[in-house]
């Protein structure tokens, strides 16, 4: 076996693959860990993350779909909106506990080694279940009006890997630069509120001025929404300014490993 | 084979102390940062709000081998143990490990409330390096280990501290690396839980192979475990070496930790009365005042006594007590000359008295000093309980390497007499 160098200012590789699949198991445990904390003592457990989407469909469908009459074409408002609130549900949690949890673990993290990006990583996994049971309750939805199933569904499974490296990019960044600066972790929650809205959820992005599509497709989710949309409703496929929206996919992703590395040799130091 | 196994060269760490994370460093930051894209190595800068907790620290582990690290607190042993379990950088230096390294640095890491003993055990276990399989396997054994199989099932929060810590120790003493790095972790548990941990870590250490690296301020535990000892003291390694002779010389630096508990002085609200104790100390056969003995030396007790005005049937002595035990003996100035019933009396003045504790008597433990003066059968003067205390360590004469504890309260060394009554004709 290889001797372990310790060494200060040592290189070290951009993503360790083979190490992160080693601690896969320590991985498994802390999305099990969480999941169960999440539901301890709860008595309604996973019926919560029925009741969520369909309380803010109700709302959303009243307000958007009938006071404000956003039209959405063909498409019945109720399943136009809940398409898009799948995929966002899902970003914003993974978003949301990522950010807070290297620091949420630095009991761990300053007692015991294992590749630190196993810690944003896990809000994947605690968070897919209530993904799951949005996608399902679109899946009941879809035939209540009437919208057939296509074989475009399969794109579900691509987009749903799509939205756990947006997640997951950007919760790493925010894991990251939070040990340093902690204001980042109030900040982070305003703009997830503001990018409900700069994202189509409520809204069709055909109501978006063609000069404006590029920097709109600048927020990735925008993309990922309009495909997802596309996919399950029967929305028509979104303008090509759609693949800018992968590459800011891909760039997030290059750099949040890149900033991460850059953070995880002083983190013990800096909880 | 007696190869390296862990190789430390010129290990030395830097701390900021202070803020972090306020604009100062926010500024820091961003020029260190854009400073890094000129320069190749990171500059390492010396000012004033930056200390050194490790400095050129340098040596070797050789495989097998149980090496212990002591240290006051603060010494950097903890930062040593950081560095070589990977979770804080060294600023400069080389260690080159070669085999898979356990870290037992806290007893409990990850546990957590919500879930139960069972689950725990998987979640410490993995975190400890782990494979499912292993825990699976050894999961009977932990259990029995800890002695709580009947909450197993139950949710952690529920465990008393004593449960908790058993169940934590359980499943880090049977980890099966081939380097182990443990910190002062068995600190925890009552007296008994430590018997079984110190046993367990005997065990590791003997059944052959396995490297540990050791640190503690338990003298008898490393005294036990240990092959060999490095003394750190301030980030400095000053003395390496059998592992009597650095406990010895930890012990004898004076400021091990128990220093400022072997000497007392009377506040100045006492000195009113008409009799007070000045001051009570712990000295050694060179007066040096000093807080750890090992069995083989005799211990003074000295104790400044002042009298203002004549007193009669008086009793100076004072009760020595452990806390595993309770009293051990109650000794008076009078003893010497066999006035077991009677006090003495004294004219005004200041007095010094020393009491010699005989050497080859005591056994391990920490033993504290209650001084008591009082008028014979009449009433107690002055009673301070637990007043001061002393460390000593039972080590048998012309030995420097592995002793054990012995069993018993006391531990005299006596003389043995062998006679030869018939020999056998072969």
């Amino acid at each position: 076996m290889n001797p372990t160098i310790i060494e200060a200012n040592k290189k070290t590789k951009f993503l360790n693959l083979k190490e992160l699949y080693n601690y896969r198991e320590l991985l498994y445990l802390l999305t099990y860990r969480d999941f169960r904390a999440k539901y301890a003592q709860t008595v309604l457990g996973l019926f919560w993350g029925f009741l969520k989407p369909v309380l803010t469909l109700f709302v959303i469908s009243i307000i958007f779909g009938r006071v404000v009459n956003v039209k959405t074409g063909s498409i019945p408002y109720p399943i136009f909106a809940l398409s898009g609130m799948v995929g966002w549900s899902y970003f914003a949690a993974m978003l949301g506990m990522a950010g807070s949890s290297l620091i949420g673990s630095q009991a761990i993290i300053k007692k015991v080694y294992f590749p630190r990006l196993i810690v944003p990583i896990a809000k994947v996994g605690v968070s897919f279940v209530d993904y799951l049971i949005t996608l399902l309750f679109l899946f009941i939805m879809l035939p209540i009006y009437g919208a057939p199933f296509t074989w475009k569904l399969i794109f579900i499974i691509p987009l749903t890997i799509w939205v756990i490296l947006i997640g997951t990019s950007i919760g790493v960044w925010l894991s990251a630069m939070a040990i340093r600066f902690r204001d980042l972790l109030q900040i982070s929650p305003i703009f997830v509120k503001l990018g409900y809205y700069v994202s189509p959820i409520v809204y069709p992005s055909s109501m978006v001025p063609e000069a404006y599509l590029p920097l709109y497709y600048i927020n990735p989710m925008a993309g990922l929404i309009d495909l997802f949309r596309w996919a399950t409703v029967g929305a028509d496929f979104p303008s090509q300014y759609v693949g800018i929206s992968m590459v800011v996919t891909l760039f997030l992703m290059i750099s949040s490993v890149w900033a991460f590395n850059r953070v995880e040799r002083k983190m013990a130091d800096l909880l | 084979m007696a190869d390296s196994i862990i190789k430390v060269d010129n290990i030395s760490k830097q701390y900021k102390i202070g803020l972090t994370g306020d604009v100062d460093d926010f500024r820091e930051a961003v020029s260190n940062y854009v400073r890094s894209f000129f320069q190749k190595k990171q500059v390492v800068q010396e000012k004033s709000n930056e200390i050194w907790a490790l400095k050129d620290v340098s040596f070797d582990v050789k495989q097998g081998e149980v090496m212990g690290l002591v240290g006051k607190n603060g010494a950097g042993k903890s930062t040593l143990l950081k560095i070589l379990s990977r979770i804080t950088e060294p600023t400069e230096g080389r260690i080159t490990i070669k085999g898979r390294v356990a870290s037992l640095l806290e007893v409990g890491t990850g546990f957590h409330p919500e879930l139960t003993g069972r689950e725990n055990i998987f979640m410490n276990g993995s975190i400890l390096g782990m494979k499912r399989a292993e825990i699976r396997a050894k999961f009977d054994e932990i259990v029995g280990f800890s002695g709580i199989s009947k909450f197993i099932d139950t949710p952690v929060k529920r465990y008393s501290s004593g449960m908790y810590v058993r169940l934590a120790f359980a499943v880090a003493a049977h980890l099966d690396p081939e380097i182990m790095i443990i910190d002062e972790v068995l600190a925890v548990g009552d007296a008994e839980f430590q018997k079984k941990c110190l046993g367990k870590m005997h065990n590791i250490s003997n059944q052959g192979g396995r490297t540990v690296l050791f640190v503690s301020h338990n003298m008898a535990a490393v005294n036990a475990l240990c092959h060999r000892a490095i003394l750190l003291e301030q980030g400095v390694k000053t003395f390496e070496g059998l592992t009597g002779q650095v406990v010895g010389k930890y012990l004898l630096t004076g400021d091990s930790g128990e220093s400022d508990r072997c000497e007392w002085r009377a506040p100045e609200e006492e000195k009113d009365a008409s009799l007070y104790l000045e001051y009570i100390r712990i000295k050694d056969s060179t007066h040096t005042t000093r807080g750890e003995f090992f069995s083989r030396e005799e211990v003074f007790v000295e104790m400044e006594v002042v009298l203002r005005e004549e007193m009669k049937d008086l009793k100076i002595g004072f009760d020595v007590k452990t806390l595993s035990y309770g009293m051990l003996f109650r000794t008076m100035c009078t003893d010497t000359d066999n006035l077991v019933d009677e006090g003495v009396t004294m004219k005004p003045g200041r007095y010094k008295l020393t009491a010699k504790i005989p050497r080859k008597v005591l056994n391990t433990n920490i033993y504290y000093i209650t001084p008591r003066i009082s008028i014979h059968r009449k009433k107690i003067l002055l009673e301070k309980d637990y007043l001061i205390s002393f460390r000593v360590i039972f080590e048998l004469p012309n030995t420097t390497h592995l002793t054990t504890q012995r069993p018993g309260i006391i531990s005299p060394v006596l003389e043995w007499h062998t006679a030869t009554l018939q020999r056998e004709s072969l």
